[in-house]
């Protein structure tokens, strides 16, 4: 379909981009959150995450099925916990230090009203952890 | 002339490479995004602005104090690309991907931006190959405000 330029204002091109930072163990930290009012649409596109570095030592998990650390993406207003149990519609997740992509092949779509929210995670509770986080969702209103 | 459309939009990811102004140690650097690209997909980059906001020591103007700079090829702080970044190898000794054009740095307290009329970066890779944009604080003896607002387009 084409996109006239009368529509094309409504879409917004919104980052969600986090530039390398220690977090520490057991913490996390919101990424970005947009709300979605009726009738807009959040796609995500391109989520990556790329954990640089974790101090020395033995990790061990808060929530044994998740990585040392990763990003959850979470919705209706999940940004409200202190500390994420680890139950995001879906997450890139790390042990080692690597970078990973969400497959931007595969729709992603969330209809308002909602709220999304992007939260990057420390699942140790013992070590630090260094990590990076980019990406891109449109919005269409 | 060919249209925009929504199929062909949902394939053009604009990438942020952002830094909010933060404290760069002496010696220092921050891996700002790292972008994954598979085979077949492009990665352009045309636009990145760095802005050198203050230093913990005086800067006498653009004139480098002998032994100040980690790399003297360098300006006292630069953004560069690089690719297959691993985070703990320094980043002064490596070499940075593209043109001159896309090496962007400083050495006043100003704002620098990458010149658009200079022909984007195009990088294509035949297998999946990570680029890193990293700023590193060039001299050994002072700390730098900085902060940079960019972006980098990946067709998939």
């Amino acid at each position: 379909m084409r996109i006239s330029t009368s529509s094309f204002p409504r879409i917004h091109s919104l980052p969600v981009a986090l530039p390398q930072m220690e977090l520490y163990q057991t913490d996390s930290i919101v990424v970005a959150q947009y709300k979605l009012l009726a009738g807009q649409v959040l796609k995500i596109r391109f989520l990556s995450m790329q954990l640089l570095g974790i101090s020395a030592g033995t990790p061990t998990k808060v929530t044994d099925s998740m990585g040392s650390v990763y990003l959850g993406v979470f919705a209706g207003g999940q940004h409200e916990l202190r500390k994420p149990t680890g139950t995001p519609i879906f997450s890139i997740n790390l042990s080692t230090p690597s970078a990973k992509v969400l497959n931007p092949n595969i729709k992603r779509e969330f209809s308002g009203p909602d709220v999304i929210t992007f939260v990057a995670v420390n699942n140790m509770t013992t070590l630090t952890a260094e990590i990076m986080v980019s990406g891109n969702v449109l919005l269409y209103s | 002339m060919s249209y925009l459309t929504d199929e062909y939009l949902d394939k053009v990811v604009d990438i942020p490479v952002n830094l909010p102004v933060t404290n760069l140690k002496s010696n220092d650097w921050l891996v700002l995004t790292t972008i994954a690209v598979a085979a077949g997909q492009t990665l352009d980059f045309n636009f990145l602005q760095l802005t050198l906001v203050s230093s913990s020591a005086s800067l006498d103007g653009c004139n480098s104090v002998e032994g100040e700079l980690i790399n003297p090829s360098y300006e006292r702080v630069f953004v560069g690309i690089y690719e297959n970044y691993v985070s703990t190898n320094s980043p002064y000794g490596l070499s940075i991907i593209g043109t001159d054009a896309d090496l962007i740095q400083t050495s006043e307290f100003t704002t620098v931006q990458r010149d658009v009329t200079v022909a984007k970066l195009t990088l294509s890779p035949t297998e999946p190959t990570t680029y890193s944009f990293v700023i590193a604080n060039n001299l050994t003896n002072s700390d730098l405000r900085v902060s940079v607002n960019g972006m980098a387009r990946l067709t998939i």
